[in-house]
């Protein structure tokens, strides 16, 4: 590569990395280490399910945290106008905080009709380790529509397989 | 000893050449629009590099490092994502592709893959033993049971660390100490497994990794990174070849004993011009026999390209090289190519000096034939042990006869380990001053030299003491 193509590189990469380790510092204060109480909402309108981060939030030992405020799901807007076709209701209901060995879970489950389409993970706080198997767990309690499914597979990750399950069975008993 | 210009009566004279190019002459505007072609594509792949680091600045990488655990993982996330970005350079290099290839040269790639080798491995050790040790510092665990319990839980691990083991092997067998114990067939073989390792490691990268799971931009990236490298491979090295192989029904048309240690094959085929070779060019030749199918040697062009036909000439170094001495006519043929920036194109000069050693002299002979010049223009060096047993001497001679080119044979055992020249009569003076003696205006011509590295490098010394500027160096090695 020439100087001058090495020097703007430079520049370019030294750009990149400032502004990375900027907009980082701030995706700590986005992200939260304190949960976020969520409002179960019904969503008349079907819109794309969120996907489960593959990132665990950090969790800190001994934060105090709120008690997510739980109330009956009620429409925040009413629809405009009556759909044609009704789709089936999308309801969620977010399940009290589960605290255990390696952090806490907590999740919201999302529901259209009767079927279970998406399991949104609010605190996936296991320490680094065992983050791995919530993405698995997701994705198997969406395949199994049930808050009781196999988890031979995740015999390394006991305890986050229990906080995961106490959590969605939580959720579930909302609905 | 030194003979200069002595036309010998064994040359053939019922050789037919070529015609010779017309004037070839790398302009500024062009050597200009291939640095900046280069620079492009170095570019791409450092940004590449400052792409994903900064997907993992963006994600708050950098935040909490106070946390042994935290911090230790975080290394082990930079160090996959860079790891899994040169891996995939790395990969793309010895991919032979051939927009790769003409910026440059398939020498220059094969040594910047063999360079990156090492630095990849240790990152992808690094990016292990970080992440398992962050994991049993959260779990409490030890490094050992934290692995077991990883490798239990999740099966994507597991292949991870077969991924690891197998990039391992490929490095360790690919050490220089390695090498010269190994057949290269047994090299070889084991390379491949160098594919095995990057898509066992895929797994793990879309389903565990922080940075990828789950975020779809990151995903995007990687995806198409993969499918790029992937689609490059799977068309320039496998379909193309056969594709083009059989269109062109090429054949091997007769072999030919050169000298004790060379064979000449020529290969026979439709329409041979449009795969656009050029002296001093080579191909990946795969001979289609039951011994030899899966492994392909690299040939030079010993003669300029024609329409019907290809001539390769082959030091018989390997121990296979040695078989195809034997194939017999007629038997099917798949070429990968052609490759090489050691041609005319680079050319910037008016004169020209060629310099083989041994078994670097097939695409000189080539260059030699095709190179557009005045008499007196071209000057070829080459040194052999002896000359009644070297290969193509007399074609050059003849070629140097016709077209009125300098040949100067150097025959003979080295003075001395570090000297390129014969010991002789002009021993007092060094390699330099011989150089320069035998082509006194070298420092205004552009050098080919093809021969051992050892060789290479003692040439590029002396000219470099003869004032000859880089660019007008062309050289091509047997990076393999």
């Amino acid at each position: 590569m020439r100087k001058s193509s090495q020097v703007l590189m430079g520049a370019v990469s030294l750009v990149a990395v400032v502004t990375g380790v900027q907009v980082g510092a701030n995706a700590k204060s986005a992200n939260g280490f304190t949960p976020i109480p969520t409002v179960p909402t019904t969503d008349p309108t079907p819109s794309p399910t969120k996907t489960p981060t593959g990132k665990p939030t950090p969790t800190h030992t001994g934060t105090p945290t709120p008690t997510p405020t739980k109330t009956t799901p009620t429409p925040t807007k009413p629809p405009t106008k009556p759909p044609t076709t009704p789709p089936s209701t999308k309801v969620s209901h977010t399940s009290s905080p589960v605290y255990y060995r390696f952090g806490t879970v907590q999740l919201t489950v999302t529901k259209t009709g009767t079927k279970i389409t998406n399991i949104n993970l609010d605190q996936a706080g296991a320490t680094n380790g065992r983050s791995a198997a919530f993405p698995y767990l997701v994705s198997l309690a969406i395949s199994a529509q049930s808050g009781s499914f196999d988890t031979s597979m995740m015999s390394g990750a006991t305890y986050s397989t229990d906080a995961f399950m106490s959590a969605l069975n939580d959720a579930l008993s909302q609905f | 000893m030194t003979q200069t210009n002595i036309p010998t009566q064994e040359a053939t004279s019922s050789l037919t050449l070529a015609q010779p190019n017309p004037r070839v002459r790398l302009s500024v505007q062009t050597f200009k629009r291939l640095q900046t072609k280069q620079d492009v594509v170095e570019a791409i792949g450092w940004l590449s590099l400052v792409w994903v680091t900064l997907t993992f600045l963006v994600d708050g990488g950098l935040n909490n490092l106070g946390n042994q655990a935290d911090l230790l993982n975080a290394v082990g996330r930079l160090s996959a994502l860079i790891a899994t970005d040169l891996l995939l350079i790395q990969v793309l290099l010895i991919a032979r592709v051939p927009w790769l290839d003409r910026l440059y040269g398939h020498d220059r790639a094969t040594l910047t893959h063999k360079k990156l080798g090492k630095p990849v491995l240790y990152l992808v050790i690094a990016h292990f033993i970080t992440t398992i040790w962050s994991y049993s510092v959260s779990d409490a665990l030890n490094l050992w049971d934290e692995l077991v319990t990883l490798l239990n839980s999740i099966s994507d691990v597991i292949y991870a660390t077969i991924s690891l083991a197998l990039m391992i092997l490929v490095v360790v067998t690919s050490l220089n100490l390695a090498r010269k114990k190994l057949p290269y067939e047994a090299w070889y073989l084991i390379h491949l497994f160098a594919y095995g390792a990057v898509m066992l490691a895929i797994p793990h990268q879309i389903n565990l990794g922080v940075d990828i799971a789950g975020k779809p931009l990151a995903l995007a990236f990687w995806v198409s990174a993969y499918l790029f490298v992937a689609l490059n491979i799977i068309w320039f090295r496998l379909l193309s070849p056969i594709f083009f192989s059989g269109v062109h029904r090429l054949k091997v048309s007769e072999t030919v004993l050169e000298s004790s240690d060379a064979t000449s094959i020529r290969i026979s085929g439709r329409k041979l011009d449009s795969f656009g070779a050029a002296s001093g060019q080579f191909f990946i030749v795969r001979v289609i026999t039951w011994k030899q199918w899966w492994r392909a040697h690299p040939f030079s062009l010993s003669a300029a390209p024609t329409k019907d036909s290809l001539r390769f000439t082959v030091g018989n170094r390997g121990d296979d090289t040695a078989l195809l001495q034997n194939i017999k006519p007629g038997t099917r043929v798949i070429l990968e190519g052609p490759y090489g920036v050691f041609t005319e194109a680079r050319r910037t000069k008016e004169h020209v000096v060629l310099v083989a050693a041994g078994i670097g002299a097939p695409p000189i002979r080539a260059l030699a034939e095709t190179m557009a010049a005045r008499p007196g223009e071209v000057s070829i060096i080459y040194r052999v042990r002896n000359s009644n047993d070297a290969a193509l001497i007399s074609e050059l001679r003849e070629i140097a006869k016709r077209r009125g080119f300098y040949i100067h044979i150097l025959e003979g055992s080295r003075k001395h380990p570090q000297s390129w020249f014969p010991a002789g009569i002009n021993d007092q003076f060094s390699d330099h001053e011989r150089l320069s003696s035998l082509v006194p205006n070298i420092s205004d011509a552009d050098v080919y030299i093809c021969g051992p590295s050892a060789f290479t490098k003692a040439v590029e010394r002396s000219l470099a003491k003869t004032g000859t500027p880089m660019n007008q160096i062309h050289t091509e090695e047997f990076a393999w």
